[in-house]
């Protein structure tokens, strides 16, 4: 069907000069929807049952994708993380002191604790920072490759440097 | 690629159990007027769209959908509520209170649910369509766990002043 309506188009373009042979060419056109059409085309690609493509490993990691990608990382994990810890906890009989009691009595290293804070803090301050890159982007400012790199090394370092900052110093 | 991989066969393992072909079957009208038990036990074909994968064609109706708001209407509320976050989280960690209390775990739990909720729809809809049900269920044990945290104890804010003093 698709092929039939698609001939019909094709002689419609060669014949664009000729008015009476585009009226008719045209009316078949009119018959089926741009709905019909692409179900037509889903199904003969259905049948091609062709590999997915292209294949994300083909690609170079870039800086900017990289970022990117961190931040629907981090995104993913938090938005996550927060409501099943808020789950957890509705369901739990202690309350939060209490918990944070026995993590202290187990005397953990400081090693320990400054490498778990590293782990929380990171991608709540990574998030907060590229998420403000982002809301640039959102008002259309530094959309320019010099400018996406340059804001993407300094809110990763920025990032890097504010967790640090809140793990030992705060 | 490898995740695609194991979505495209979760979703068709789905598909297998959920939608055996012989369960359209008993759908025709033949097969209900002579067993009428066949109705209420299988699937009806509105429930088949909360479980066949479906990747396309998608009807005019169907791509416009049911919505209560314009979808740019949508994007604005999220940037409002963006924006607001950069100056709500440092606060709710400075001031502390109830009050902020309630403004971090909001905020946090509105925009988390629409972040994931957008991710769901762009890249796991098509292979499991009923993903959005776990999603939901986990954001709403998650807002009546933060209510609860924020009412019967500490509060997020000193929660979180009480993990960094560890």
């Amino acid at each position: 069907m698709a092929q039939l309506l698609r001939q019909f188009g094709r002689q419609s373009c060669l014949f664009r000069h000729h008015g009476a042979l585009l009226q008719k060419s045209i009316q078949p056109m009119a018959s089926a929807t741009a709905y019909e059409e692409m179900s037509d085309f889903w199904a003969k690609n259905r049948k091609l049952n062709r590999p997915l493509s292209p294949h994300l490993s083909i690609y170079k990691p870039q800086l900017t994708s990289m970022l990117s990608l961190c931040h629907r990382v981090t995104g993913i994990i938090m938005g996550v993380t927060v409501p099943a810890v808020a789950a957890v906890l509705l369901v739990s009989p202690g309350d939060f002191t209490t918990y944070i009691t026995m993590i202290r009595d187990l005397n953990l290293s400081p090693a320990l604790i400054a490498a778990a804070k590293y782990i929380l803090g990171f991608p709540v301050i990574y998030h907060y920072i590229n998420g403000i890159r982002h809301l640039a982007w959102d008002w259309a400012l530094g959309f320019s490759l010099k400018d996406t790199y340059r804001t993407g090394y300094f809110v990763f370092a920025l990032s890097l440097f504010l967790t640090a900052v809140c793990v030992h110093m705060i | 690629m490898a995740s695609i991989c194991l979505l495209r066969s979760c979703g068709g393992t789905a598909r297998r159990i959920c939608l055996r072909p012989q369960i359209f079957k008993e759908l025709s009208p033949n097969s209900i007027s002579k067993d009428v038990t066949a109705k209420t036990i299988v699937l009806s074909p509105a429930m088949s769209h909360y479980f066949q994968a479906r990747r396309g064609p998608f009807t005019p109706a169907e791509k416009q959908g049911k919505h209560m708001m314009m979808a740019s209407t949508h994007w604005k509320i999220e940037r409002i509520i963006a924006v607001s976050m950069l100056g709500i989280m440092p606060a709710s960690i400075y001031f502390q209170g109830p009050f902020w209390d309630f403004m971090i775990a909001s905020t946090v739990m509105l925009h988390g649910y629409w972040g994931v909720n957008g991710v769901l729809t762009d890249y796991l809809e098509k292979f499991i369509p009923f993903i959005h049900w776990f999603w939901y269920a986990l954001a709403m044990a998650g807002v009546a766990g933060l209510l609860n945290f924020n009412y019967n104890d500490v509060g997020v804010t000193k929660a979180i002043s009480l993990v960094w003093k560890l």
